[in-house]
């Protein structure tokens, strides 16, 4: 019994921590929100400070959640984004003109979502996750009430979204009909051990590629991205550094374990399925975000290229490939704050300095910042020594180790035509003349966080083995489970 | 000194962040200070030098600290001779293009001598990494700066040749990286761990298909970067465009990193690959040097022209490395130190005049003879020292290429030969075209000659071609062993391709020329046992003998 309560403790902090964070809002007299900020900052400590002391605990509640490694990496990973994502807030909302104190408990209901996902060893009790994370993001990205564009963002957000997850509850219930559980393992038993006939085997195909949808919409999988671009721009940026760092992590903290766990007796029916939306996923997004002139709509397509190169270690499916997508998706986190972090600092009411062409000259007059750009843009094209090479590196090697010779290598050449986009922004930065109207000073707040992640992609580049050990154990014992 | 390597590849890099510290403004503080720190590496040279032992073939001073141990990749560096040659001439160049940026580079000084620093500590990096994963960290990370040079201090079209530069050599880089996790992973089936220590993964046992996969993978990457023909049009564009001090490095150190590589790990790595395609990468390193030259030649923009003139001189450094044999590798290596030298001079001296009259066209120049004469003087030294001329650096080097060219095939070394003297052609043309005749453009006649800071980038370029044109020998005795050790991973293929070819004498040379060569050279030690080299007879000592 204590255990069961050890287990959920993170989880029952969260959220009461998201509750109070409700009365507190309501209390402050302060339009920018500070304290309440600083209150969300802490309550992401204490998730990530509880669930490290209760760590290595078993399935509980019926096998319904496990403290487990795995689940503690994500939650540590989500919660330091989301401390991220709100410090970046904490200026950006008046910058873009939001006075709304329920941002923040929002913010943190979400990273509940995805602690839920990351815990959940049923796939049903991962749906409730799927779906609290999900509310949570809808309201945030159409928090912009008065703004057209961000309205229309999040209605097309929310209506596939609906659809999506209808889909994916859809292909959980064809499942359970078929194994008779929603429990990760068993189904993994059931599968393995049941010789289906012709009809129950299509069913089941049915029911995996149900759930593949629905969870290859919530990570902006190609063909299920095309909201993804849309929702990025129109929300504040730094919803979108949320969605494109925290959001992601927790689509592929569900899907992996499901691909791994559940659905590995499938894993040879699923490769050409999963291989076609990696080669794709990574292909169309590079190429498309070639021709981005706003920065934000690029790093959106950018994103979407990240997924494809991560749905090539899910494609692998070896406990190499599964812990090299969680080193990953920490590399991916800290570069990509990093660099929404930049624009944050930088964007001001009525000028959001999200095009390219308003970083011209960035060098001269915010070389510090500029420089902190750089780091990340590289480190998202995949040069060494930084973390984003590890993470490409990692994940090119597992698959390599899977026998996936030909998608690693278009893999590789995709890392170069992503070459000339990211480093298109670095020539503006570097090459081109600032004009006249300077930009302003940036942002203090924003300023540290880009200080922290780019010393995070740093190291992870440099000494990235504590956290690639940890991932490693981690997914090991998931799979030992 | 235990960590004598490290402390070589990251002085610089603390130095650029000293100098990230000093205030804009202080432009002649920061100045000295990069020039000092540069200074450092240098002395850190000499010192290992002095230390080294040439009667080694194998790696010295290594230094090994883990780094990456769930992939078994660990910072290892390590030099031998061939490596040691390739340092001394980064860290001799990379001074003088510091003391020359104070002329070249008008705008955002701080950033040049930073992005400088950085590119010297990345390429020392590339030069002594024996562990490849580490290895390719330093060479990809050495575009980075070059990038920025080029980009940032360049000329008109200077974004264009930036881009066009990175993605060159980008897309020939990734492969190789494959290729790389791909080795690893082989290595790891037999020996049950992973590593990419270089030496252990000698000897992997990759099936012919493989390992001509991945040879095809190291061969590209390397050369782009050479770059051999057709691979070479990033380089033209790169170099027009990029200010003085980035040529100067590009041209001879960065170039130098491909044919290097095929040395260090293309040849040891997968020697029977490289063996098969020799012939292959022969005709293409002869079709760069007649091809070269020949743009070269009719080239209107002096700085265009010594750009395609390094396309052929590398031609004579690749044909040498595939001729597989003592001579032609050893010129080789030499030749990549000529080339380093007498074209990076020919770059600052390009400088001199682009800074008076903001033209590089050979047309708008004229009777430079008569207004600067010290000028003159100079570009005649490092002119005659590319173009080969006996009792310069040139000489020696070409002739061991043509030599070892000729053993290898008859029919390339002939072709190559007519390289030549299309080289002494272009050079000498564009020499009396600048040089000689009446002063015809009135903004010649007020032309001031050689400053004394440009007098000292220019000095010890002049002393390094006429030493090493007459006194070569110290350089041949610190590369001896180590070729030697790197040509025996090749022997079996080697011997065994001379042989078809109709070549038995050269592919079985006894031991005893080989030792009666390095008496000829004046070697003191005895032959290095069990790295009796293929194709070492005592012809080079007759080319020395006309080089003194």
């Amino acid at each position: 019994m204590t255990q069961a309560i050890n287990s959920g403790l993170p989880l029952i902090v969260a959220c009461s921590w998201a509750l109070l964070l409700i009365v507190v809002e309501m209390f402050s007299r302060d339009r920018r929100f500070v304290g309440v900020a600083w209150t969300t900052v802490l309550g992401f400590a204490a998730t990530a400070a509880i669930s490290l002391h209760y760590s290595g605990d078993p399935a509980v509640y019926g096998n319904a959640l496990a403290l487990d490694g795995y689940a503690v990496y994500f939650n540590l990973l989500v919660c330091a984004l989301g401390a991220a994502a709100v410090l970046l807030s904490v200026e950006h909302l008046g910058d873009a003109g939001i006075v709304r104190g329920e941002y923040y408990s929002l913010m943190f209901f979400a990273v509940i979502g995805v602690v839920i996902m990351a815990a959940a060893t049923d796939l049903i009790v991962m749906f409730i996750g799927l779906e609290t994370m999900s509310m949570a993001v809808y309201v945030l990205a159409g928090i912009r009430k008065s703004d057209l564009r961000s309205n229309e963002a999040a209605l097309k957000y929310f209506l596939l979204g609906a659809l999506a997850s209808a889909l994916l509850l859809y292909g959980v219930a064809l499942l359970y009909t078929m194994t008779g559980s929603t429990v990760l393992a068993d189904v993994a038993k059931a599968l393995s051990s049941t010789n289906y006939a012709a009809s129950d085997h299509l069913v089941l195909l049915l029911a995996t590629g149900l759930i593949l949808i629905g969870f290859g919409f919530k990570i902006a999988a190609v063909p299920f991205h095309l909201w993804a671009p849309d929702v990025y721009e129109g929300a504040p940026t730094s919803v979108t550094a949320f969605m494109a760092t925290a959001v992601k992590a927790g689509g592929f903290a569900a899907l992996l374990r499901t691909m791994l766990e559940a659905l590995a007796p499938m894993r040879a029916e699923l490769a050409p399925v999963l291989w076609g939306a990696a080669a794709v996923t990574m292909t169309i997004g590079n190429v498309v975000a070639l021709r981005q002139t706003s920065l934000k709509r690029m790093l959106a397509y950018s994103s979407i290229a990240h997924t494809g190169y991560l749905l090539v270690g899910v494609t692998a499916g070896t406990a190499e490939a599964g812990s090299s997508v969680m080193f990953y998706l920490a590399a991916y986190g800290a570069m990509n704050i990093g660099a929404f972090g930049v624009m944050v600092a930088l964007a001001r009411r009525g000028r959001g300095c999200e095009n390219i062409s308003d970083f011209s000259g960035l060098a001269q007059t915010h070389p510090a910042l500029a420089s902190a750009m750089a780091l990340f843009l590289l480190s998202l094209t995949g040069i060494p020594p930084l973390g984003g090479f590890v993470g490409k590196f990692y994940v090119f090697t597992a698959a390599l180790h899977a026998g996936l010779v030909w998608l690693v290598v278009i893999a590789a050449l995709n890392s170069v035509i992503s070459a000339a986009y990211y480093l298109g922004v670095v020539r503006t930065m570097y090459f081109d003349k600032a004009p006249d109207d300077v930009l302003p000073s940036a942002r203090p707040y924003a300023a540290v966080v880009v200080a922290v992640a780019a010393v995070a992609t740093v190291l992870l580049g440099v000494a990235p083995s504590p956290v690639l050990g940890t991932a490693a154990r981690a997914f090991r014992l998931v799979l030992l489970g | 000194m235990r960590n004598a390597l490290s402390l070589l590849v990251f002085t610089p890099a603390l130095g650029a962040m000293l100098i990230a510290a000093i205030p804009t403004g202080a432009e002649v503080l920061m100045r000295r200070l990069a020039l000092a720190v540069s200074l450092v590496p240098l002395a850190i040279c000499v010192w290992i030098w002095s230390v080294f032992d040439v009667s080694r073939g194998d790696f010295q001073l290594v230094e090994r600290m883990g780094w990456l141990p769930q992939f078994g990749a660990s910072y290892m560096v390590g030099i031998d001779g061939i490596s040691l040659l390739l340092i001394a001439l980064t860290v001799v160049l990379t001074p003088i293009v510091l003391i020359a940026a104070a002329d070249s580079v008008h705008q955002r000084f701080k950033g040049y001598l930073l992005a400088m620093l950085m590119l010297e500590t990345t390429m020392l990096g590339t030069l002594v990494a024996i562990d490849l994963l580490l290895f390719y960290v330093f060479w990809e990370l050495m575009l980075v700066p070059m990038f920025l040079i080029i980009g940032v201090w360049g000329g008109e079209r200077r974004v264009y040749a930036s881009i066009k530069f990175l993605l060159f050599t980008m897309v020939g880089s990734l492969p190789m990286l494959a290729a790389i996790i791909y080795l690893a992973l082989q290595h790891a089936g037999a020996a049950g761990h992973l590593s990419f220590a270089l030496e252990d993964l000698y000897g992997t046992h990759l099936s012919p298909m493989a390992a001509q996969a991945c040879f095809l993978a190291f061969f590209l990457a390397f050369a782009v970067k050479v770059p051999m023909f057709p691979l070479h049009t990033w380089l033209p564009d790169a170099h027009v465009e990029a200010p003085t001090g980035g040529s100067v490095i590009l041209a001879g150190v960065l170039l130098k990193m491909g044919t290097y590589g095929f040395l260090r790990f293309a040849l040891p790595l997968f020697p029977d690959a490289m063996v098969a395609a020799s012939y292959w990468i022969g005709t293409l390193a002869v079709i760069g040097i007649v091809y070269g030259a020949l743009v070269a030649m009719v080239q209107p923009d002096m700085k265009k022209l010594v750009a395609y003139s390094s396309v052929s001189h590398l031609g004579f450094v690749m044909l040498g490395i595939v001729a597989l044999n003592t001579t032609g590798v050893e010129g080789a290596i030499y030749q990549m130190l000529n080339h380093g030298v007498s074209t990076g001079a020919l770059f600052l001296l390009v400088g001199v005049v682009y800074e008076r009259r903001h033209t590089r066209l050979i047309a708008e120049y004229g009777g430079l003879w008569k207004q600067m004469p010290i000028y003159a003087v100079c570009f005649l030294v490092i002119m005659l020292s590319s173009i080969g001329l006996p009792g310069l650096n040139g000489f020696v080097g070409e002739f061991l290429i043509l030599l070892g060219g000729f053993r290898f095939d008859r029919v390339l070394g002939a072709v190559a030969a007519s390289g030549v003297v299309l080289g002494a052609a272009y050079m000498l043309w564009m020499y009396q075209r600048v040089m000689f005749g009446p002063v015809t453009h009135e903004k010649n006649l007020t032309l001031t000659d050689m400053t004394r800071r440009e007098l000292a980038t220019m000095l010890p370029l002049i002393v390094l071609a006429l030493v090493m044109g007459v006194y070569p020998r110290p350089f041949f005795e610190v590369m001896h062993a180590s070729v030697a050790t790197t040509l025996a991973y090749a022997s079996k293929a080697t011997a065994a391709r001379d042989q078809a070819a109709g070549n038995p004498a050269v592919a079985h040379a006894p031991a005893a020329a080989s030792i009666r060569m390095r008496e000829a050279r004046g070697h003191a030690q005895p032959p290095v046992g069990g790295h009796a080299p293929a194709g070492a007879v005592a012809a080079p000592a007759a080319g020395h003998g006309e080089a003194h």
